[in-house]
């Protein structure tokens, strides 16, 4: 069976050889997967992984280059762009940690600018979606495509704005809330319209709206704010004939049902150490597949290899007797999960057998 | 003269409520009217901690999610702006808490609301920021006398970092005097004598409790 028939299959509930199998990993362990396979891409890697979902990203347009602004005191070339503010089109921003392997928002344009003189990029500009075309001709149709934009209304809003500031405007400005999230929707369609266009089965979006142990805004806040507009934006998608997949980390099992009723057919991650996947596979299994759902915050970096194992049978077992289920971790695999645990979490969701 | 006895506490009702109810455009006229009327500087900062213990309680229970809780902080913050020229002497303070996000992490919401929480309860809070080095805690421990040092993590790859602290006040003959508090996603209750430290909490509320249980004792 090729890879895009199996992850169709496996979102449809019709027969499959074995689940479905994606994940994501940081530059550091593709690496260490490269030297483990003795191969040169990877490309080689996802084959080797048995990943069956390839992923295509919009870029910044032809000529555009990030601004880089460093900080004043004399630092040495390793340190300097550790230490350097980048900018990106929108002006957001953003810092490198010690570690380097991390970002985080350090300038929000929105704070400093009219939100009605503020243009956002443009679309239609030269060569953003260039790459992605050519990906998508060439991973068709052995592949099942995803296009990324995991990037959604609330978390680009916020860090146009500030996190904190954004969170006050919601509740003392919301004339200024609804008008930032409505130009972000429409930004957002376009985005992913585009991407639908190119040939994609799924469209990748998303927002962070859990903490570890709860919501991160009231529902009525969410059903305020947010998920009207999801409804609008995915049902654009859903016209264009893809699969929405929306991804949101942390304990949100309270807004799964509003989510459902936006229309999207996978969700990511169901967080197993925020809630029990066995129980939201009972609940809404029939509506939604789960993607994700191995854990990343205990198993894969602390446990051992037979853990792992373990922890992906059971899955396998508690979510995917039916279908509905593509074998992933719950987030990036980073370069401090021990390459053994990776290889089991791969080697159990191919071998696995019903 | 001081106001009648049902008029004083229809003052201190009206504080708590604006702060309960997270109206943060209408708290600073509240106190002012108070302190107008004549209502004491003790009484308004009594009020205000009532009303922090009832948002804490609604957040425990579910009644209150996160940006309800960084919106009755800020509340909370502009009361106690409103009362501060008006208190006499060197203001009380319940103790006081160095705090960061450890080596290796950037994340700082929950960071961010513990420092709310710990002001709105009357704690100096020395918040060092994010990506902070071990080390960096025990020295602002030792430069302003810190009860406590909260330390905050996300990223479970950060968490075996988090015992440096300790071993960092150990060596400055400080570990007897500061009780370390851990919270966040990536830590668990029985990572406690691992990471050679007093408490580890996945909620603000429980971590808050124990920052206050301990300095009590003290």
């Amino acid at each position: 069976m090729k890879p895009r028939e199996r992850v169709i299959n496996t979102i449809e509930r019709r027969a499959v050889d074995r689940l479905a199998i994606d994940g994501w990993m940081r530059p550091e362990t593709w690496l260490s997967l490269r030297k483990h396979f003795g191969v040169e891409t990877n490309e080689d890697v996802m084959k080797a992984l048995g990943i069956d979902i390839r992923t295509v990203y919009m870029t910044p347009p032809k000529g555009f280059t990030p601004k880089y602004v460093y900080p004043p005191q004399r630092l040495s070339k390793d340190l300097e762009n550790l230490y350097a503010t980048l900018f990106d089109e929108w002006h957001i921003g953003r810092q490198a940690g010690s570690t380097g392997e991390y970002w985080h928002f350090t300038y929000h344009p929105l704070q400093h600018s009219d939100l009605d003189a503020y243009e956002f990029p443009d679309l239609g500009a030269e060569g953003r979606f260039d790459g992605a075309k050519e990906l998508v001709r060439e991973y068709s149709p052995d592949y099942a495509v995803a296009g990324y934009a995991i990037y959604g209304i609330f978390e680009h809003a916020w860090a146009l704005r500030g996190y904190e500031t954004f969170i006050r405007d919601m509740y003392t400005n919301p004339a200024y809330a609804e008008r930032l999230l409505d130009r972000l929707l429409d930004w957002k369609i376009e985005w992913t319209k585009r991407l639908s266009e190119l040939g994609v089965d799924i469209v990748q979006v998303g927002d962070d709206l859990g903490t570890q142990t709860g919501l991160m805004l009231p529902p009525r806040l969410i059903k305020r704010y947010l998920i009207p507009r999801y409804k609008t934006w995915f049902r654009v998608l859903k016209n264009t004939g893809v699969y929405v997949f929306f991804h949101c980390d942390g304990k949100i099992d309270e807004i799964i049902p509003d989510l459902i009723e936006t229309g999207i057919d996978i969700l990511n991650p169901v967080q197993p150490e925020c809630m029990n996947p066995a129980e939201v596979k009972e609940k809404y299994g029939s509506k939604i597949t789960i993607h994700g759902c191995i854990s990343v915050q205990q198993t894969l970096p602390f446990g051992t290899a037979d853990d792992v194992r373990r922890e992906v049978s059971e899955r396998i077992r508690t979510l995917g007797y039916d279908g509905g289920y593509i074998v992933a971790p719950a987030h990036t695999i980073d370069k401090h999960i021990p390459l053994q645990n990776v290889l089991a979490l791969y080697e159990t969701a191919r071998e696995y057998q019903f | 003269m001081p106001p009648r006895r049902e008029v004083l506490a229809s003052y201190l009702k009206a504080i708590s409520e604006c702060i309960v109810e997270l109206r943060i455009a209408e708290i600073q006229g509240v106190v002012k009217q108070a302190l107008d009327a004549g209502v004491a500087v003790e009484d308004i900062l009594g009020a205000v901690a009532d009303a922090s213990q009832e948002v804490g309680a609604k957040f425990e229970h579910n009644e209150f999610f996160l940006s309800d809780l960084i919106m009755a902080g800020e509340t909370t913050k502009i009361a106690l702006a409103a009362v501060t020229p008006f208190v006499k002497g060197t203001p009380r303070t319940s103790g006081r808490v160095v705090i960061g996000t450890i080596e290796g992490d950037l994340h700082d919401i929950g960071k961010n609301l513990v420092i709310r929480l710990l002001e709105a309860n009357g704690f100096e809070a020395f918040d060092l920021g994010i990506d902070v080095p071990a080390k960096k805690f025990a020295q602002k421990a030792a430069e302003v006398r810190a009860e406590c040092v909260g330390i905050s993590a996300l990223l479970s790859v950060t968490v075996p970092t988090i015992k440096n602290v300790a071993e960092h006040l150990e060596n400055a003959g400080l570990r007897s005097k500061v009780r370390i508090i851990a919270g966040g996603a990536a830590l668990r209750k029985e990572y406690v004598n691992q990471l050679k430290i007093d408490a580890a909490v996945n909620d603000v509320v429980e971590g808050l409790n124990i920052v206050k249980s301990w300095v009590n004792k003290n």
